[in-house]
């Protein structure tokens, strides 16, 4: 009875139970170095900072099997660092739902939410593949230090402000039928988005910095910071990506 | 204060600048702090007018008045006196009896209330807030709580306390012109008497038996910052905001008698703790129904349908035992946006067809849901602001009017007839938009 009652007041228990499934699988892959134990390249740096050398000797399939792992890692970054920020949107979406469909309704709005950091992700380890390919793209700590510097001056940007912001709104969800999913995926999907928006930049830096898990939770103290201040500490959160910069930088 | 310059902390001006302002966001962390939709609404307006009174009395000192100069408060609640809702005439004459301009009249007004007549129906400072157990809110869909739902520092925007609803909101959108929005609203000299009122309530609440305020330190230790009469940085947290006889705040109200009875609130014995919990949060307000579309508010009323079904989570535990008490049940409208807060809505539920409640309120009282405020509205539209964007919430509990209307067999959960009745019929009627209206059972 008191677990029904627990539930029902935190709707968003499921949700929270899959990122902290996602971030064991996180530091299970980062820590085996990659997974693959046969793959001596990916032991060398499990994310995308390997070296451009053997990045450019792989095979085309091999290719694929990094791809695919970076996706893999940056899927399981978003579900441990971007869906704990939705807990307030997610108890909004179960409050405005019928109690029948009030899972249904959660998942469609995290479905929405995840898609949009799906998208983002895949188009951005496309991206980065091919201008490694290419040798366009030395992923050296030099890399991931400028996408900090980059993500710090962007916490300074009205953009950013706007996105934050953003990410606090509520709409109306209608409470039944294919309508009622419509707007739980594009509550989620505009949720996404704006989270995007804001956290964008740094979930790149920290894409292109995979090396060490002590980065996860620093960015992640700095993201929960900003979403739930009123007046977001936003000189304090540069601060910390600039010095996050630096830190990488001299590793 | 209002010839001081806007740069003075104690300026008459700066001071209402630290309420709001337009533009916003003007010199963070000093203006544009006032706390609305928020469990920090009563403590920090406490402190807001703390210190606006150590200013003032400064000022009056300084021209030889009285040292102990106290701040009234407007009780328009008051049921003992028939002009009870009618502006205090010291704020209506434009003249002082020496024929110099009045500085506490402003003819931003609404007419009719610096005409000397009741500033809205009596409905509006209706104080059946004083009856909530609870501070906090209950999560969304249910009760707003007698203090406001819990939240980090928050300028506006979302969901409404009921006291801050009702009479507070009501208040300021009919006294209209610069009340009406919280970026003006302490310019007008009366803000401050509505706003003592509103302290004293919450005075005549937390001294009722079984009430108490939060003890969790989320609450007691959010610090705010204000100025002193020297003009100097003051911070404070509503930790410093609980008693009002502490060496801080120094004052006591005349008479903490409900508003409603003339009658003194029954305290505790000495000694004796609160029982009730100063939360709610383990209620979980089923949703049961709700629009499927946004509704335009303009001059003329409007009316909106929605079918509820049956409850099939925690409410339909409590409906099928006896031993729980019946559900309450809240009306919810919720992202209402618009550029202006113009007037207030009545709302009635199931209204008779053809009927005019605008024509004769009292007519239709038993289908009087209550009054939807726009206070507020412009900031929590605007996308631009902290936290805008998403408009205003309110909840009303509508238990007793779903029981008279069962037993009268005017309710018909297939098809619920919500009824927005604008107070005014201007053409130029700004327009609001209500996002959604849902039923939700709290068991």
């Amino acid at each position: 009875m008191r677990w029904r009652r627990w539930r029902a007041s935190h709707p968003e228990w499921w949700a929270l139970s899959v990122s902290v499934s996602a971030a064991l699988a996180l530091v299970t892959l980062v820590t085996a170095g990659g997974g693959d134990a046969g793959d001596e390249q990916m032991r060398m740096s499990p994310g995308v900072s390997m070296p451009s050398e053997a990045m450019s000797s792989m095979t085309g399939s091999t290719m694929l099997t990094s791809a695919s792992r970076m996706f893999a890692m940056f899927a399981l970054m978003v579900l441990v660092m971007m869906v704990p920020l939705s807990v307030a949107a997610i108890r909004i979406t179960a409050s405005r739902s019928l109690w029948r469909r009030r899972q249904r309704s959660v998942a469609f709005y995290l479905g929405g939410f995840v898609l949009t950091w799906a998208v983002v992700g895949a188009v951005l380890v496309a991206i980065l593949s091919a201008l490694a390919q290419e040798h366009w793209l030395e992923p050296t700590p030099g890399l991931a230090a400028g996408a900090f510097t980059i993500a710090a001056l962007w916490q300074l940007t009205a953009p950013k402000r706007r996105a934050l912001s953003a990410h606090h709104r509520t709409r109306p969800l209608r409470p039944d039928g294919l309508g009622a999913a419509y707007d739980c995926v594009s509550y989620g999907g505009a949720g996404g988005l704006q989270c995007v928006l804001s956290c964008g930049p740094m979930m790149i830096a920290m894409a292109l910095d995979m090396t060490s898990l002590v980065v996860i939770p620093i960015v992640s103290l700095v993201a929960f910071a900003e979403r739930y201040s009123f007046r977001p500490p936003k000189r304090t959160t540069a601060a910390v990506l600039a010095a996050l910069a630096m830190a990488v930088a001299a590793s | 204060m209002q010839q001081r310059d806007m740069s003075n902390p104690t300026s008459w001006k700066y001071q209402a600048a630290i309420h709001g302002l337009r533009p916003e966001g003007q010199k963070p962390g000093e203006w544009d702090q006032c706390q609305h939709q928020t469990w920090f609404f009563l403590p920090w307006h406490r402190g807001y007018l703390h210190w606006f009174e150590d200013i003032v009395r400064a000022a009056i000192a300084e021209l030889h008045g009285p040292s102990d100069w106290a701040l009234p408060y407007w009780n328009y609640s008051d049921v003992k006196r028939p002009d009870a809702l009618v502006m205090p005439v010291a704020f209506r004459d434009d003249k002082m009896p020496d024929g110099t301009d009045n500085p506490l009249f402003l003819d931003h007004r609404e007419p009719h209330v610096n005409a000397g007549d009741p500033i809205g129906p009596a409905d509006d400072v209706n104080v059946d807030a004083l009856d909530i157990p609870f501070f906090v809110a209950q999560p969304p869909g249910g009760s707003g709580g007698f203090g406001g739902p819990q939240t980090g520092f928050h300028h506006g925007g979302g969901r409404f306390g009921e006291l801050e609803l009702k009479p507070h909101g009501l208040v300021h959108v009919d006294i209209g012109g610069w009340m009406g929005d919280p970026a003006t609203a302490a310019l007008d000299p009366i803000f401050w008497l509505h706003h003592a009122n509103i302290d004293r309530l919450w005075e005549i609440w937390r001294t009722t038996a079984g009430h108490d305020n939060p003890t969790s330190s989320s609450w007691l230790a959010e610090p705010f910052s204000l100025h002193d009469a020297n003009g100097q940085p003051v911070t404070f947290s509503a930790a410093d905001m609980l008693d009002t006889t502490s060496p801080l705040l120094s004052y006591k109200y005349d008479t903490l008698t409900d508003p409603r009875t003339g009658v003194p609130v029954q305290g505790l014995a000495d000694g004796v703790e609160p029982t009730a919990s100063m939360s709610d949060s383990q209620t979980v307000p089923e949703m049961v129904g709700a629009t499927t579309g946004s509704i335009e508010l303009g001059p003329t009323s409007t009316s909106a349908t929605l079918s509820i079904s049956q409850p099939s989570g925690p409410a339909r535990e409590a409906l099928l035992t006896d031993s729980l008490p019946d559900p309450k049940v809240f009306l919810n409208v919720a992202n209402v946006t618009g550029s202006e807060a113009s007037t207030n809505y009545d709302v009635y539920l199931n209204l008779p067809e053809n009927a005019d409640p605008g024509a004769d309120r009292n007519r239709f009282a038993d289908h009087h849901v209550g009054a939807l405020t726009t206070f507020g509205v412009e900031r929590a539209s605007s996308r631009e602001a902290e936290h805008g964007g998403s408009g205003l919430h309110m909840s009303f509990d509508i238990s007793d009017l779903v029981r008279r209307q069962q037993a009268d067999r005017t309710w018909k959960p297939e098809s619920l007839r919500v009824t927005f009745v604008p107070r005014k019929t201007d053409e130029a009627l700004p327009t609001v938009k209500v996002g959604q209206v849902s039923l939700h059972y709290a068991p």
